[in-house]
C-alpha cells in the first residue's frame, strides 16, 4: 500500500501510537528525575533546641554540632551562623580581636557578623530564637533576622 | 615457523619497555612481600632460635595480627610486631623490649586485651601496620602513642601522661586507684569550686566556658601568643593554670597560686574530658562520694538601684565589670562576701588599695589569708579597674549600710 | 602432533603477527579487537613529535583507572562511618592494596594532565578545524567528564581533604543564578554533605561517568577515522609524496555501517596514500600501542612506589582544616574565586559566581565556538605553529600558562588562612593537642 493511498484514519492512529510512546518515555524520564529529588532528609531539623539559657555564659559560645555561635549579653541572646558565606567553611571566633576568621580564603567578620576583609559576599546570618515550653532556647535556622535582633530571657 | 614479513619497527624501545615493566612489577612484589611486620616477625623467630627456643620460634606467626573490637568500633594491629604481648609465645627472661610481654599490672585483670585492645590506653593508630603509622607519629592522626619521650617533654612520667586516657572513661569516679595525678586534679577541682564560674555537665556557673568536653576543644582556637614552648593544648592548659592572666588577656579567672604538679594534674584532667560513647558493658562502676552542697551562681543577680550620679555610675561599673557574679549588696554572700556595709568596715583608702590589687593586700595581711578559707580559698582576682571606676564603686557601696 | 599444535597456534595468533601484506589487511577485519583500526596507517601518524601519542596515553591511563578502580570496589565501603576505615585497610592490610590505591590516584592525576596537554596539542596543530570540529566538541565534553570523575572520586575517602573540597565545590554550584540551590540540593540529596551525597557521588564516579566516557570515547575514536585520520595526514597539510598524486581510484573504503561508494573528501582522505608511506596496522600500530601502554604502566608503577596517596583525618564537619585546598587541577579556580568578589556600592557578586562559574564558563564556550570562528587558511591544519596561526596560538598558550601559574601558586604558595608564603618559608606552626 503506497503512502499516498493510506486513509486519514490510519495516519491518525499511527500519530496517536507514536506520541503515546513518546509520552510514556517522557513520563518515565520524569519519574527518574523525581526519584533523585529527596522527600525526606536524614539531617537534623532546621528548627532545633539548644540548651537552657542558664547554660550559656556571658560572651560568645561556639556550638560545633550546629555550627553556630550563641552570644549572650547579660539576659539578651542572639545566634550567629558559623558557616562562612563565601564557600561554606566553618569560621573561628578570635576572642582577642573580637572577630570571626575563616581559614579557607581569609574572610574576616566583626563580632556582629559584618564582613570587613576577604572574599565573602554577605555577612554571617543571624537566626531567630524562641523559648520552648520546657525552658530551652530554640533556634530556627531556616529564617534570618537583622543584626538589631536580640532575644531577651526573663 | 614463519618469519614476519614486515621490518621490526620499535624493536628496541619495546624490548626496553617490556623489561622495565617487568622490573617495576618485581619491585612491587618485593615490597608487598617484605613489609615491616614480616621482618619483625622474622627477626623474632631468629632471635628465639639463637636462644634455643625452637618451639617458641615455630609459634611466631607470619601474618598481620589484630585485635578486633567491634563494640568500640576499632582495630588494633600493634600485636603484629608486638607478637609476644601476652607472653603466649615465650616467657624467657631478658627479652628485648619489642618482644617482651605486657607487664602484668594490677588493673590488667579488669582491662583484658580482647575487650580493650591497646590503643584505648596507649594511644596510637591501631589500623596501621608500620611503626611510624602505628605509633601515630604521622600527620593527620591526633592521638599519638603516649611514650616516655613525649611525657618527658612535659616533665611527666609516661604512666602520668597516660592518665588522660584512663580518665576518658573513668570520668565519673571521684578517685580511681592508679590515677594519682588526676585524682589530685579532681580534688583540687572540687575544693576550688571551679563550677562556681564554669559550666559542667548541664550545671555549673555562667562566669566562663563550659568544661564538659574541654579535651575536644580545637587547639587552634586557644590564644597562644603568651605561651612558651610548643604550641600544644596540654602546654596551654598547664601555663594557663599557673597564671590565667598571663595567657588570657583580662582574664577574670583567679590565680590560685598552684604549683607545677597541681597545674599539670588539672591540665591532664581537662584533656581527659572528651566526647566518647561506648556500650554499657564498658561503663565502669562509678566510685562516688556522696555529693557535697556546691555553691553555684545560676542567675546573676542585678545589683540594687542607686540614687545620685556618682552612685549610679558605680552601679553601672558593678554590673558591667562582673562584680555581681561573685558579690551581692545585701542578700548574703555568694562566692565572695556580701558588700553591704563594707564602707563602714573598711576605710576608703583600704578599699581603693584592695580594688587595685587584692592579692597584694592579702599577701601582706596574715589575717586575711586565713579569712579566704571561708570563701573556698579564692582570692579576688585583679579586675584591672582604673581610679575613676574605683571611686564610683566606693560611692555606690557607700549607699548601702550593713 | 607437532604439526597439529603448530597449526593450532597459528590459527589462534595469525592476526597478531601476519605473515604477508594480505594477511595484514584481512587480520584487521577478521579480529574483533583489531577492526577498530584501519588496515593501514600513514607513516606521519606514527611520528612521536607530532602528537606525542597523548591521546593514546590518556586512553591507557583510563584503562588503568578502570582496572584498579574495579579492584578497589571490592574493598571500599561507601558509608559515612565505614568509608575512611575501609581505605585505611586498603592501605595497610589488603594485599597490594597500597599499590591499587596509589596507582589509581597517580593515574587520575596524570590523566587530567595528559588530557589537558592533548587538548593543547590538538589546538596548536589546528586539528579541530573543518570536519574535525565535532570531535573537538566531543573532546571538550570528555575533558569535563574527566574533571568530574576526578571530583566525584575525591569525596570517597571521606577525610577532611575530601569533605571540605566537596563543600567548596558544591557551594560553587550553588552560585549558579536561579537554579543554583536546586542543583546543589539534587547533587547532595539534601542540604548538607552526608550519606546521600556520598552514595550519589559513588555511583556517579563508578558507573555513570565512566559509562559516559566509554560511549563518548568510542565515538571520539570512530570520528578520528571518519574524519580522515590524524590531521597531519591531510592532503592539505604537508607536501604530498609522488605516489598519491595519482588520480583517486574508485573503490571500497570502510565506514561504520557499510561500504561508501564514490570519492568524497572523507573517503579520499581515508584512503592510505600508498605502500611507500603507510604501515600495516597489524603489526606496526599494535606494537606502538603496546609500547605506549607499557611505558605508561611502568611510569604509574614507579610513581606508586615513590609516593603514597594521602589520607588526612576523618571528616569532621565542625572543623575546617587550615588551609582547605581543592585538588590541584581546581586550584586555579580556587585562586580565582578567592579574588573575584566584586563589590560596587550596594551590589556584591560572590567570587564563587565570577571565578567559579562565569570565567570557566566563558573559557569553555570560547573553546567550543572557536572551530566555527577560526578564519585562518585550511593549509595550516596538521602543522605545528604555522605562521598564520601565531596570534591564536599565542592567546591559547597564554591562557594555558596563566592556568598553570595559578595552579602552582595554589599548590606551593598558599598557607593557613590562604595567606601567601614563599615555598621555602615555613608555615606558622598550627597548635596540636599533645
Amino acid at each position: 500500500m503506497s503512502p499516498v493511498a493510506e486513509p486519514e484514519r490510519r495516519r491518525f492512529l499511527q500519530w496517536i501510537g507514536q506520541w503515546s510512546v513518546v509520552a510514556a518515555i517522557a513520563t518515565q524520564f520524569g519519574g527518574v528525575v523525581r526519584a533523585f529529588v529527596p522527600r525526606v532528609l536524614y539531617e537534623p531539623s532546621k528548627k532545633f533546641k539548644l540548651g537552657k539559657p542558664a547554660q550559656y555564659p556571658e560572651g560568645v559560645t561556639f556550638v560545633p554540632t550546629h555550627k553556630l555561635f550563641v552570644v549572650r549579653e547579660r539576659n539578651q541572646f542572639h545566634v550567629i551562623s558559623a558557616v562562612c558565606t563565601h564557600l561554606g567553611c566553618t569560621v573561628e571566633w578570635k576572642g582577642e580581636g573580637r572577630q570571626f576568621d575563616c581559614p579557607c580564603h581569609g574572610s574576616k567578620f566583626r563580632a556582629d557578623g559584618q564582613r570587613f576583609a576577604g572574599p565573602a559576599p554577605r555577612p554571617l546570618p543571624w537566626y531567630p530564637l524562641s523559648m520552648s515550653g520546657d525552658g530551652f532556647l530554640v533556634v530556627d535556622s531556616a529564617k534570618t533576622v537583622p543584626s538589631t535582633y536580640r532575644f531577651a530571657v526573663v | 615457523m614463519h618469519r614476519s614479513f614486515a621490518p621490526n619497527r620499535d624493536f628496541w624501545p619495546l624490548l626496553v619497555a617490556s623489561i622495565a615493566s617487568l622490573i617495576a612489577v618485581l619491585v612491587v612484589a618485593y615490597r608487598e612481600y617484605t613489609p615491616e611486620w614480616h621482618r619483625q616477625q622474622e627477626a623474632f623467630r631468629r632471635y628465639l632460635r639463637t636462644r634455643g627456643a625452637f618451639a617458641a620460634a615455630a609459634a611466631v606467626p607470619d601474618n598481620v595480627e589484630q585485635i578486633w573490637l567491634p563494640a568500640l568500633d576499632r582495630v588494633d594491629r600493634c600485636i603484629s610486631c608486638h607478637v609476644n604481648y601476652d607472653g603466649s609465645i615465650s616467657t624467657l627472661p631478658d627479652l628485648p623490649p619489642l618482644y617482651r610481654p605486657h607487664p602484668d599490672l594490677p588493673y590488667m585483670a579488669k582491662h583484658p586485651f580482647p575487650t580493650f585492645g591497646c590503643t584505648s590506653c596507649h594511644g596510637g593508630q591501631g589500623y596501621a601496620t608500620d611503626e611510624a603509622g602505628a605509633h601515630g607519629l604521622v600527620k593527620h592522626w591526633d592521638d599519638p602513642l603516649l611514650t616516655t619521650a613525649l611525657a618527658a617533654q612535659y616533665g611527666l612520667a609516661r604512666a602520668q601522661l597516660m592518665e588522660i586516657k584512663c580518665n576518658t572513661c573513668h570520668r565519673p569516679d571521684d578517685t580511681t586507684p592508679g590515677m594519682d595525678l588526676i585524682n589530685m586534679g579532681k580534688e583540687i577541682f572540687a575544693k576550688k569550686r571551679c563550677v562556681s564560674c564554669h559550666g559542667l555537665e548541664g550545671g555549673g556557673g555562667l562566669g566562663s566556658s563550659d568544661l564538659t568536653y574541654d579535651g575536644d576543644n580545637n587547639p587552634e582556637l586557644l590564644p597562644f601568643s603568651a605561651v612558651e614552648g610548643e604550641k600544644t593544648a596540654l602546654n596551654w592548659q598547664i601555663q594557663h593554670f599557673e597564671s590565667p592572666q598571663k595567657i588570657v588577656e583580662r582574664s577574670g579567672m583567679p590565680n590560685y597560686r598552684l604549683n607545677e604538679e597541681q597545674a599539670k594534674a588539672l591540665s591532664l584532667l581537662m584533656l581527659s574530658w572528651r566526647r566518647i560513647s561506648f556500650p554499657p558493658q564498658y561503663v565502669p562502676a562509678a566510685r562516688k562520694r556522696p555529693p557535697a552542697i556546691q555553691p553555684v551562681v545560676r542567675e546573676v543577680p542585678a545589683p540594687p538601684p542607686a540614687t545620685g550620679a556618682p552612685a549610679e555610675q558605680g552601679r553601672y561599673v558593678f554590673e558591667n565589670r562582673g562584680c555581681n557574679t561573685c558579690h551581692r549588696v545585701g542578700g548574703g554572700p555568694l562566692i565572695g562576701p556580701d558588700l553591704a556595709g563594707v564602707t563602714q568596715r573598711r576605710d576608703e583608702r583600704w578599699l581603693a588599695t584592695w580594688l587595685k590589687d587584692p592579692a597584694a593586700v592579702v599577701a601582706k595581711d596574715e589575717k586575711l589569708q586565713t579569712w579566704t578559707h571561708e570563701f573556698g580559698d579564692i582570692i579576688m582576682p585583679d579586675q584591672n579597674l582604673n581610679d575613676e571606676e574605683i571611686k564610683a564603686l566606693i560611692a555606690y557601696m557607700r549607699q548601702f549600710p550593713g | 602432533m607437532r604439526t597439529r599444535l603448530t597449526r593450532l597456534w597459528r590459527w589462534l595468533t595469525w592476526t597478531w603477527s601476519p605473515a604477508s601484506e594480505r594477511e595484514a589487511s584481512t587480520a584487521i577485519v577478521e579480529n574483533l579487537w583489531l577492526h577498530w583500526f584501519p588496515a593501514k596507517v600513514d607513516e606521519e601518524s606514527f611520528g612521536w613529535r607530532y602528537s606525542f601519542w597523548l591521546g593514546a596515553i590518556s586512553a591507557f591511563l583510563f584503562l588503568i583507572l578502570t582496572v584498579t578502580g574495579i579492584l578497589l570496589m571490592f574493598f571500599y565501603v561507601p558509608s559515612t562511618d565505614k568509608a575512611y576505615w575501609s581505605i585505611k585497610d586498603i592501605d595497610c592490610v589488603v594485599g597490594f592494596g597500597w599499590l591499587l590505591r596509589n596507582q589509581h590516584r597517580w593515574a587520575a592525576h596524570l590523566m587530567v594532565l595528559v588530557v589537558f596537554l592533548h587538548m593543547l596539542r590538538v589546538f596548536f596543530t589546528g586539528a579541530y578545524r573543518a570536519q574535525r570540529a565535532v570531535n573537538w566538541l566531543v573532546g571538550l565534553v570528555l575533558l569535563l567528564l574527566t574533571l568530574l570523575l576526578s571530583f566525584t572520586g575525591y569525596l570517597l575517602p571521606w577525610d577532611q581533604l575530601a569533605f571540605w573540597a566537596v563543600t567548596v565545590g558544591t557551594n560553587i554550584a550553588k552560585e549558579v543564578p536561579v537554579f543554583g540551590e536546586s542543583i546543589r540540593f539534587v547533587l547532595l540529596g539534601g542540604t548538607e554533605i552526608g550519606q546521600s551525597a556520598l552514595v550519589r557521588f559513588y555511583v556517579l564516579h563508578v558507573v555513570v561517568l565512566p559509562a559516559a566516557v566509554l560511549v563518548l570515547f568510542a565515538y571520539h575514536m570512530w570520528r578520528v577515522r571518519r574524519d580522515g585520520g590524524l590531521a597531519v595526514t591531510d592532503p592539505a597539510a604537508a607536501p604530498l609524496p609522488v605516489a598519491s598524486q595519482t588520480p583517486p581510484v574508485e573503490g571500497k573504503t570502510y565506514s561504520l555501517f557499510g561500504v561508501t561508494p564514490g570519492t568524497s573528501l572523507e573517503t579520499r582522505a581515508a584512503r592510505p596514500q600508498g605502500d611507500g608511506v603507510a604501515a600495516a596496522s597489524s603489526p606496526h600500530l599494535l606494537r606502538r600501542l603496546i609500547l605506549v601502554f607499557l611505558a605508561v604502566f611502568t611510569v604509574t608503577i614507579i610513581l606508586s612506589l615513590i609516593s603514597g596517596a594521602p589520607l588526612e583525618e576523618a571528616a569532621n564537619p565542625s572543623l575546617t582544616p587550615n588551609p582547605a585546598k581543592a585538588p590541584w587541577y581546581f586550584l586555579w579556580l580556587q585562586e580565582l574565586l578567592a579574588v573575584t568578589t566584586i563589590r560596587y556600592k550596594q551590589l556584591t557578586i560572590s567570587g564563587g559566581l565570577v571565578g567559579g562559574i562565569l570565567i570557566p564558563g566563558v573559557l569553555l564556550v570560547a573553546a567550543a565556538a572557536w572551530p566555527f570562528l577560526d578564519r585562518t587558511p585550511l593549509s595550516t591544519i596538521g602543522r605545528w605553529f604555522p605562521r598564520e596561526r601565531r596570534a591564536q596560538n599565542a592567546v591559547f598558550a597564554l591562557i594555558a600558562i596563566a592556568i598553570a601559574v595559578l595552579v602552582l601558586i595554589g599548590v606551593l604558595m598558599r598557607g593557613p588562612y590562604w595567606q601567601l608564603y614563599w615555598p621555602w618559608q615555613a608555615w606558622p606552626e598550627l597548635p596540636r593537642r599533645l
